[in-house]
């Protein structure tokens, strides 16, 4: 059943006590919420925004910078039914399984869990994103044969819209109440403040709604999770799964650093498309780094633009038959022939409790303290990312495969690395075997509670160098599964 | 008298404009073989930096030589 907490309808009458509450209707929520059902689990899903992007809703992901800017702070989250899956590219990678290995340069201890606690939900994520594991392919990379890095295999979904694609399903489920316009701002516990009663949710109208259940699931994101749980305990004074000052901590991205351009071979090949190398796990741990997908995106038709497009293509293809008139070119201005390309990054961050979230004293109209952001980027991130950069460069030339021209803070260790982001935030509530190292154990429950779950990448105890949806909707079938067993009763 | 001069003036011009042109036409590559390593960025023994573009020793060995 689909509800509207602004129009104030019967569900609030109810006074349901569901198995399971589910607190944010994105990848994470929505794949958590379909699970449970599967296993005649009676769900009630809670969306802060409507079926379609709303200036009102959105507003309330207003954040501020405070570390290294991130200018992703606004822009990257989507606060509607389906959540960031809204904008999402569909680009499907599997961790490795050093992504899940203590590396202890990084100073923090990594996943509880293995790459084989995820692989058993291989199939089912393929499934809902839309691929099939045949989808799984490495780039297109003739002639390449390194020890240090291999071509990385991946899958492109449609991409998978979650709100669209489930909404039918969702909405017309008996074993599902979904109820959007619902803002969490609050958490009523039982007297031992371990177990958790009731979630306090808000409308646009100002007016509050309390929606019981047995067990609750945070999975509103990464940056939001972090948020609910820090005004809750700021608000009633206590520190649930905060008894080290760990929520909000190790607050990561992937980051995307402009490796500068490379000129291909002639005589070893030509690229044809997109091609990407990914470090071997004896190479990341051989040199105390992180993982990386570096894409290498090859100038097929260069754009020729104007009245003269034509003439300037044959120019160039002219210049670019001969060797000796394709090096006049580039010495005269940037000149790129077809396989010519410019090389991007997708960097893992190492978990760093100097790049965090908090909040900060300005309040949102729904009454939360808004999220402030203090992105940082640590010694451990400088080291991947001019250590791989480097690497790769070397490896190409070795091959003949192509010469590249790294910018200047590559190789010169006094400035400053240019980074950006690729909307993919993690961390902030990882997952850990210690309540010192993290804010949810190895079953994503938050420390010292006894009913409170989380999902989604806020729980990603170390980024990887892949593309995070992935590995989302693999560990929210891993918390379904673990739910729907462990409450039988 | 005169036109001595200008054939000389000519001939430097000329020898200028070739030289230029040779420039023009060099990649880093070429560039490596004609410059000694003491202005150069050396990352190791196979691997040296030139204006950003990472070379290989093959690319330069005639200095190494």
């Amino acid at each position: 059943m689909e509800y509207d907490l602004n129009e104030i309808s019967g569900i609030n009458k109810k006074n349901e006590i569901y198995d399971v509450v589910i607190c944010g209707a994105g990848v994470s929520g929505i794949t958590v919420a379909r699970k449970l059902v599967s296993f005649g689990k009676k769900v009630l899903l809670l969306e802060a925004g409507d079926l379609q992007p709303t200036t009102e809703s959105q507003e309330i992901y207003q954040t501020h910078s405070i570390g290294v800017y991130y200018s992703g702070k606004d822009t990257c989250r989507l606060r509607y039914f389906g959540g960031t899956s809204n904008h999402w590219a569909g680009r499907c990678m599997t961790f490795e399984d050093v992504d899940f290995e203590d590396r202890p340069y990084f100073g923090i201890p990594s996943w509880p869990i293995t790459k084989n606690d995820l692989d058993k939900y291989f199939l089912e994520a393929c499934d809902i994103l839309d691929i099939t594991p045949d989808d799984f392919q490495p780039w297109e990379f003739n002639n390449f044969k390194s020890d240090i890095f291999f071509a990385p295999i991946h899958a492109a979904s449609p991409p998978t819209r979650f709100g669209k694609k489930f909404r039918t399903e969702i909405t017309t489920s008996n074993k599902i109440d979904f109820v959007k316009n619902a803002n969490v701002i609050d958490f009523e516990f039982l007297n031992d403040t371990f177990t958790q009663k009731c979630v306090i949710a808000k409308n646009y109208h100002n007016k509050t709604f309390k929606f019981y259940g047995k067990i609750f699931v945070l999975a509103c994101g990464t940056i939001e999770n972090a948020r609910i749980l820090l005004n809750i305990n700021l608000k009633h004074n206590i520190r649930i799964g905060n008894r080290y000052d760990m929520i909000g901590k190790c607050f990561m991205e992937h980051f995307n650093v402009d490796l500068g351009r490379f000129v291909a071979d002639r005589q070893s090949l030509q690229w044809k498309s997109q091609f990407e190398l990914y470090p071997t796990a004896n190479f990341v741990k051989k040199n105390n780094i992180g993982s990386s997908v570096i894409a290498f995106h090859p100038n097929i038709e260069p754009d020729t633009y104007g009245r003269l497009a034509e003439l300037k293509r044959v120019v160039r293809d002219a210049l670019c038959s001969s060797e000796p008139l394709t090096n006049l070119a580039r010495n005269i201005k940037d000149f790129d022939c077809p396989g010519d390309g410019i090389i991007t990054t997708l960097c893992e961050q190492a978990p760093n409790k100097n790049s965090y979230i908090t909040i900060c004293k300005e309040k949102d109209k729904i009454g939360l303290h808004k999220a402030c952001i203090h992105w940082d980027i640590s010694d451990n991130d400088r080291r991947t990312i001019r250590t791989l950069a480097i690497s790769a460069a070397k490896e190409l030339a070795r091959l003949d495969i192509a010469r590249i021209q790294l910018p200047s803070y590559i190789y010169n260790d006094e400035e400053d690395i240019e980074t950006y982001f690729h909307c993919h935030q993690m961390g902030t509530t990882r997952m850990s075997t210690s309540e010192e190292h993290g804010v949810v154990d190895k079953n994503c429950k938050v420390f010292g509670t006894k009913n409170l779950y989380i999902a989604g990448s806020s729980v990603f105890s170390t980024g990887s160098g892949v593309n995070p949806t992935f590995t989302i909707v693999q560990l929210s079938l891993r918390l379904a599964e673990y739910l729907a067993h462990k409450h039988k009763s | 008298m005169n036109r001595y001069r200008r054939k000389f003036f000519k001939k430097i011009i000329m020898l200028q404009t070739i030289y230029f042109v040779d420039k023009l036409f060099e990649f880093p590559k070429e560039k490596s073989k004609k410059n000694n390593a003491t202005n150069q960025q050396q990352i190791n023994q196979q691997y040296i930096i030139i204006n950003g573009w990472l070379l290989h020793s093959k690319d330069f060995y005639d200095i190494a030589s």
